[in-house]
């Protein structure tokens, strides 16, 4: 039975949303070894993960590839607790459960705080709280029961916190999967089923560097993209008949969606790429004959990148749109048809992008 | 005179708008995007709107008048701009184009039309994200459990 919110659980008076984060904040220390923190490097700007053991680990599976290197701008910390806590579900009105319900894995049930210098979500189906404060420059995470979230799901958790703290003129989080060759990196947009992780996988094998299969921070002026996720979420039959040689590199449960997760970074390290220019923006379609690459308008390639990307991230700046306005039309636009052998878009975007290196 | 919760851009001569709140989003073209790029640049009146229309496109000023108010109407029942108040049919028809003279070279007026994108908005409806303030949970509808 899915878990519905319980009235009547508010700690006495109203709390602030600023003391809502004091508390979580206070949990979180209690359970994170914050002494073992990782830093990462994503664009620049340096954020530290700092968590439980099973927390920290569980996150940073899809962002190994981006530890080590340090930014050079103010970091953000994240901090990760976990387990079934009554102070915690106090907190955000409702007891965080995971039901294994919905479908609101790669987003927020519920929006929360004022916008500006604090937002935060509730994803009740996974069990999960996320609140950032820009000011403090600190992100906090709450997870009920980390062996129930299928670590497929666990990058697109992640987004969310990263598009609230970039997102704004300089960078957009896309919906969507991209891939690099030696002329640079296109985007690989469309809604969901329309194939971006399968041509992304597809694309890292023939040969191109992976950047991401579902979300993909890009610089708007820089049109440069970085990667926010090291590993591939693929349908488990699209692995058996399409990706059989990295079989041994999948996770064992599928995620809510079904999806089971590969980890590119381990499959093949040097074909995932932390950031790369991009070249091209490309429309993905579903065909019935052969695969086909063409050029496109933009604002067609538009229609299918922007919806989805602020829906998918609620609680983003309207002005995103502008910013993925401003990046297609730096970029060459194009339509790619998928036949059913998804080695034919790997083969079209490597004669597009270029064998090799970004 | 786009409603707030309505974002906007124009590339290559086509304006795409989103409903942040309903989910629906919308394509236009032709006149229908002179039309969404004079409300976006400058909050045009539908008198004005109508002028730029005559002086962009050839066509029976009434028809252009006629066509452009009902296309103004259609905005707003989709919740893509606030109420406008036009002067009466009867009092103005053919009033605001016929301010404009013709220019040469215009290409034909063409009815314009939107394409309207519901994918997003049946996404929100099965899986709605609701707003809370700083009351929490129990300010937004919920259902009890039991």
């Amino acid at each position: 039975m899915a878990s519905a919110p319980r009235a009547g659980t508010v700690p006495g008076p109203t709390l602030s949303w600023e003391r809502r984060f004091d508390r979580l904040e206070e949990r979180c220390r209690e359970v994170a070894f914050t002494n073992r923190c990782v830093k990462c490097s994503l664009a620049g700007r340096t954020f530290t993960v700092a968590g439980s053991a099973e927390a920290q680990g569980w996150l940073l599976r899809p962002l190994r590839h981006l530890a080590g290197a340090a930014g050079h701008q103010a970091p953000l910390e994240i901090l990760i607790g976990s387990g079934a806590d009554p102070q915690v579900d106090a907190l955000s009105d409702v007891a965080l459960d995971h039901t294994g319900q919905g479908t609101s894995v790669v987003r927020p049930r519920l929006l929360m705080g004022d916008g500006r210098a604090l937002i935060g979500g509730l994803w009740p189906d996974v069990g999960m709280l996320g609140l950032l404060h820009r000011q403090r420059r600190r992100a906090l995470l709450w997870i009920r029961d980390v062996d129930t979230i299928p670590a497929a799901d666990a990058a697109t958790l992640l987004r969310s916190v990263v598009a609230w703290w970039l997102t704004g003129t300089t960078f957009v989080v896309t919906h969507a999967a991209a891939v690099a060759g030696r002329r640079g990196a296109a985007l690989l947009a469309g809604a969901g089923g329309s194939g971006k992780s399968s041509t992304a996988t597809a694309c890292f094998e023939a040969g191109l560097s992976f950047l991401g299969d579902d979300s993909v921070l890009c610089g708007v002026s820089t049109a440069e993209a970085f990667s926010l996720s090291g590993c591939a979420s693929l349908f488990s039959g699209d692995l058996t008949r399409h990706h059989s040689s990295l079989s041994p590199f999948a996770g064992a449960s599928p995620g809510v969606e079904g999806k089971v997760f590969v980890d590119l970074a381990s499959a093949g390290p040097e074909r995932v790429t932390t950031s790369a220019p991009l070249r091209a923006v490309v429309r993905l379609t579903i065909g019935d004959g052969e695969a086909g690459l063409e050029p496109a308008s933009r604002s067609r390639v538009l229609t299918a990148l922007a919806p989805s990307s602020l829906f998918n991230v609620p609680g983003l700046d309207p002005g995103a749109l502008a910013g993925m306005a401003s990046l297609i039309r730096s970029l060459d636009a194009y339509e790619l048809r998928l036949s059913g052998d998804r080695s034919e878009a790997g083969r079209l975007l490597r004669d597009l992008l270029g064998a090799g290196s970004p | 005179m786009c409603r707030p919760h309505v974002v906007a851009e124009e590339i290559e001569g086509e304006v795409i708008a989103i409903n942040l709140e309903s989910g629906a989003y919308f394509s236009f073209r032709d006149s229908a995007s002179v039309i969404l790029q004079r409300l976006l640049a400058a909050d045009a009146t539908p008198e004005e709107i109508v002028q730029e229309l005559s002086a962009r496109f050839a066509g029976q000023p009434e028809e252009i008048e006629r066509t452009a108010f009902a296309f103004l109407r259609e905005l707003e029942s989709e919740g893509v701009i606030a109420t406008y108040e036009a002067r009466s049919q009867a009092d103005s028809t053919g009033a605001a184009a016929r301010q404009t003279r013709p220019v040469a070279d215009r290409s034909a007026y063409a009815v314009p039309v939107f394409e309207k994108y519901t994918d997003m908005e049946e996404f929100l409806l099965v899986d709605p994200i609701h707003e809370v303030d700083v009351s929490g949970w129990p300010a937004v509808e919920h259902r009890d459990s039991t």
